[in-house]
Parts: C-alpha cells; sequence; structure tokens
C-alpha cells in the first residue's frame, strides 16, 4: 500500500509540475503576442500591402530575367574589390586585436585601469555596426574601397578583440603561475604560455570574422564604399535589373565559395 | 647504401620568429602577393592614412558637441527601431521552426521536400538582409514594413538552417523508448524531441533578436525607417551634431538590448 500512496505522491506532482509549466507557457505566449501586435503595428506590418505588393515583386523577377551575362567582365573588378576589402578588413586588425586584448584581458593586464579602458574600447569598436562606420568614413575621406576597408577594421577590431580576450582570460592560471615562478618577462609569458594555448580559438574566431566580413564587404558599396555592393546599387537605382541581379547572384555564389573555403581552412587549422 | 643516420633530436626552437618549411615559403609568398595586390587595389596605404586623419577629426569636430536637446525627439525613431527587430524575430522564430522540421533529415517527410526547402534556405540567408531590403522597398514601398520582411526573410534562413542541424543531431533513444511505449506522434516530439532542441531554439531566437535589432538600424539606411533612417538623414545633409547625438542614442540602444539579451538568456537556459 505505501509504494501506491507513493505512486500517487508522485502523479500528484507530476500534474502540478506540468500545470505551472502550461501556466507559464501561456502567459510568455500571452506576453509575446502583445509585443507582437504594438510592435506589428508600430512597424507598419500589413499583410494585405504584402499580397498586393507580391505581384510588383513578380514584376520585379521577371524584368530581372534573364540575367544580364555580358555585364560579368566588368564585375569581376567590383568583385574583387569585394574579397579584398574582406582581407584586408579582417587581416589588418588582428595585430592590434591582440595588442587590445592583452591589454584588456584580467589576467595579463598590466593594471586594472588600463584593463578597463581597453575594454570600453573595444566595446564601442564593436557595437558601432560597419556600415555606420562606413558612412561616416565615406562622408570624411570621399568614395572608394579604402574607407570600406578602415569601417571593417575598426568594426573588426572591436569583435576580435572582445574574442581574443575572452580566450585569454580562459587560458590556465597554472601556466602563467609557472611561467612566471621561472622568471619569464611578460612579453615571454604571453608569447610562449598564453598565445600558444589560445591560438586554435583566435584562428576560428578570425576565421568567423573573414567570413563575416565578406557578408559585410558584399553590402558596404550601399553607402559608397566601394566593391560588388556599389555596383548592384547603381544597377538598382538605374533600374537595370538584369545586371543587378547577376550581381545577386555573384554575392551569392561567392559567399557559398568563402563558407566552404573557411569551413575547410577551420579543419585543416584546429 | 648506407643506413640513414638516425634522427638527432632537436629542441624546437626558442627563437621568437618560427622556422619555416618550403611549402610554408611559398604559402607566404603567395600570401605576401595577395596582400600586396589588395593593398593597391583597394588604395590602402600609409599615406592615404595619414592624408585620411584631418577631414576625419575635422568630421569629428563638427560633430561635437552633440545636439543634446535633439535626442529628446529621437524616442520615436528608437521605438521604431526596436519595434521591427521585435516583430521580425517572432515572425522569424515561428516560420523557422516548421521549415526546419522540413529541413531537418531525419524528421522531413520525404526527400523531394527535404531538398527543396533546404536550397530555399541557402537562398534567403545567402544574401544580407539588407539587400534583400532593397528588393522588398520596390514591392511594398519605403518603410519599416519592407525592412521587417527583409529580416524575416533572412532569418528564416539562418533559424531554419540551425535548428535543421539541432533537429538531427536529437538523441533518437529517447524518442524510440517512447514510440515503442505507444506514444503518439505528436507526444513523441513534445516529450521526446522538443525537450533536447528548445534550449538551443531559444538561444538562437535570442541572439538573433539581438542581431535583428542591430541589423534594423542599418536598414533604415535604405529607407526602412528607424534610428538608421534618422542618422543616414542627419550624415547626408550634413547635421553632424544631429548625427552625432543619433549615433550615442544608437549605441546605448544596443549596449541596453545586448545586456538584456545576456540577463534574459541566463534565466532561461
Amino acid at each position: 500500500m505505501a509504494s501506491a500512496a507513493a505512486l500517487e505522491r508522485t502523479l500528484g506532482f507530476v500534474m502540478a509540475r506540468r500545470q505551472e509549466t502550461r501556466r507559464q507557457v501561456l502567459v510568455i505566449g500571452v506576453v509575446l503576442l502583445g509585443l507582437a501586435i504594438w510592435a506589428g503595428r508600430g512597424s507598419e506590418f500589413n499583410i494585405q500591402k504584402l499580397i498586393e505588393g507580391l505581384p510588383k515583386f513578380w514584376e520585379l523577377l521577371g524584368r530581372m530575367m534573364p540575367p544580364d551575362l555580358p555585364v560579368l567582365k566588368s564585375l569581376m573588378k567590383p568583385l574583387l574589390e569585394t574579397l579584398q576589402m574582406a582581407l584586408l578588413g579582417t587581416t589588418i586588425p588582428i595585430p592590434v586585436a591582440l595588442l587590445l586584448a592583452c591589454l584588456a584581458a584580467v589576467n595579463v593586464s598590466p593594471h586594472p585601469v588600463v584593463s578597463a579602458v581597453a575594454r570600453i574600447l573595444i566595446a564601442s569598436l564593436r557595437t558601432v555596426p560597419e556600415l555606420v562606420w562606413a558612412m561616416i568614413l565615406v562622408t570624411a575621406v570621399g568614395l572608394g574601397p579604402f574607407p570600406g576597408v578602415l569601417a571593417l577594421t575598426l568594426h573588426t577590431l572591436g569583435g576580435l578583440g572582445k574574442f581574443y580576450y575572452e580566450a585569454i582570460e580562459a587560458s590556465s592560471p597554472g601556466l602563467i603561475e609557472a611561467m612566471q615562478a621561472t622568471g619569464a618577462s611578460r612579453f615571454k609569458v604571453i608569447w610562449f604560455g598564453v598565445l600558444p594555448n589560445v591560438l586554435p580559438v583566435m584562428m576560428s574566431s578570425t576565421l568567423f570574422y573573414w567570413e563575416y566580413n565578406n557578408r559585410a564587404s558584399t553590402v558596404l558599396g550601399l553607402v559608397g564604399a566601394g566593391g560588388i555592393g556599389l555596383a548592384l546599387t547603381h544597377a538598382m537605382s538605374d533600374f537595370r535589373y538584369q545586371e543587378a541581379v547577376t550581381c545577386l547572384i555573384l554575392i551569392v555564389l561567392i559567399l557559398a565559395v568563402i563558407d566552404r573555403l573557411s569551413a575547410w581552412l577551420r579543419s585543416r587549422i584546429i | 647504401m648506407a643506413t640513414t643516420p638516425k634522427p638527432v633530436p632537436q629542441l624546437p626552437s626558442t627563437s621568437v620568429i618560427p622556422r619555416l618549411s618550403a611549402t610554408q615559403m611559398i604559402i607566404a609568398g603567395v600570401l605576401a602577393l595577395v596582400y600586396w595586390k589588395s593593398l593597391k587595389d583597394t588604395n590602402v596605404s600609409v599615406e592615404e592614412l595619414v592624408n585620411g586623419v584631418p577631414p576625419i577629426i575635422e568630421l569629428l569636430r563638427q560633430m561635437f558637441p552633440p545636439d543634446w536637446r535633439y535626442g529628446l525627439t529621437l524616442g520615436k525613431a528608437v521605438v521604431e527601431t526596436l519595434q521591427i527587430g521585435i516583430i521580425a524575430t517572432i515572425l522569424a522564430a515561428l516560420l523557422a521552426l516548421p521549415i526546419a522540421f522540413l529541413a531537418a533529415k531525419n524528421v522531413s517527410p520525404h526527400p523531394l521536400i527535404y531538398y527543396p526547402v533546404r536550397m530555399v534556405l541557402t537562398l534567403f540567408r545567402g544574401v544580407s538582409e539588407l539587400i534583400w531590403a532593397l528588393l522588398f522597398v520596390v514591392a511594398v514601398g519605403l518603410g519599416p514594413f519592407a525592412g521587417v520582411i527583409a529580416l524575416v526573410i533572412f532569418c528564416v534562413g539562418v533559424i531554419g538552417k540551425l535548428m535543421a542541424e539541432a533537429i538531427e543531431a536529437v538523441d533518437p533513444g529517447p524518442l524510440e523508448a517512447m514510440t515503442a511505449a505507444g506514444a503518439s506522434r505528436w507526444k513523441v516530439f513534445l516529450y521526446g524531441a522538443w525537450p533536447q532542441v528548445m534550449p538551443m531554439y531559444l538561444s538562437y531566437c535570442l541572439y538573433y533578436w539581438d542581431h535583428n535589432t542591430r541589423s534594423a538600424v542599418v536598414l533604415g539606411f535604405v529607407g526602412a525607417g528607424g534610428v538608421g533612417y534618422t542618422l543616414f538623414f542627419n550624415i547626408s545633409t550634413y547635421y553632424f551634431e544631429k548625427a552625432m547625438m543619433a549615433m550615442i542614442v544608437l549605441v546605448v540602444m544596443i549596449v541596453i538590448i545586448d545586456r538584456l539579451c545576456l540577463y534574459l538568456r541566463s534565466k532561461i537556459i
């Protein structure tokens, strides 16, 4: 009989848990629904408008067909420029981000104040989207790929800096202590102790940013910072839709290739 | 034939600069060429950088002091940006889930559904949300709605793919056990599979909420409203103090969302 009572208790517990879960799901659902209605009204969400717009979208797609293939040749230069911007925008920040990360990571930083300042710098660089950087830099130094590279560099500096200092902080403290005990200088502790330890994580996050920057550099042209995005914007605003779709296809293809390449490199390195 | 001499064990190099093998040298050479060409084509040089400093400082000078009073009028734009991010994330999260089930190899009803769905997802996330916005502005006109559609499409592509992978990684053991015990398909899903993938689902949704809010800012540049449009408008009309204010508001907003996401993540998962 004792086991029956125990079963009863367990069942009661399970039922109570289930009711509790149901109540939670209901509350969260209602809150989300309320948020959705509020946000939908504010953002002029309108299914009818979408349905009415669809024929226009189809018409746009129709006018995009067939893709303008002869223009491919002239798109090679902007495409290359896009890849180059991404490459430089990922590589240039690496040494600076490393330095900033060493200053920011609490376990190797020379002073807590230095660490706090470096962290604020990293966070503010990262917070501003690269397109905002690009727009400001284009206003300052003029159109072209140069402000694009600078914009990617600034944003990536923040992103990589954060990844790097988190990796450094996660490295084992025993290693650093052991090296300090042998009398190694701060530089040697970092170069021979910390860096080899965090290198795989750093490479992985750098690859991630390379991928990210390739994606970003395809749209930098929208604010005038060169690359294939610029060709796309020009084609769209001049209603040369067949040329625009050629740009789109190129973008999709090149991003797929970069995706594969990055996955391959990742499997090779790590 | 002489026997090959035993290799002398060598201590690892203690030099700060590592020694390179022939292949590594070739790779390094090719890379150097690629970088040289890239630097040349994109006009990146120390000289250009030095020349670029004065105009950047000049711009910064014009941006200060920020027009603090203008900040008070930005409330509506900020709310609009937040709304775009919220509605896009909720819709994408709802749409992505069933699509993910169609795109997961182990639960997809048929390969004829699985492959096309996968392809559509790849296309959705293949181009940036900004380009989707550019296309939808043509269809539904300028305004936040075009931005919402663009974000939903991109996010369905990403969350759909990530969730499909999560579903494929579900441990089949509990599901088989439940099926053997006579549970219906729906119950197997609800009590067997869902608890395994829910934490990832919530985590992705939160991450993309953060991402969508940032993107909503940038979408303003192509006419999708919000604080991004305010920034774009002020920069292109040379109201730099106002632009600076918009930037400060934007950074504060992004930081708050970022923190909120971290907090929610720690609460939920």
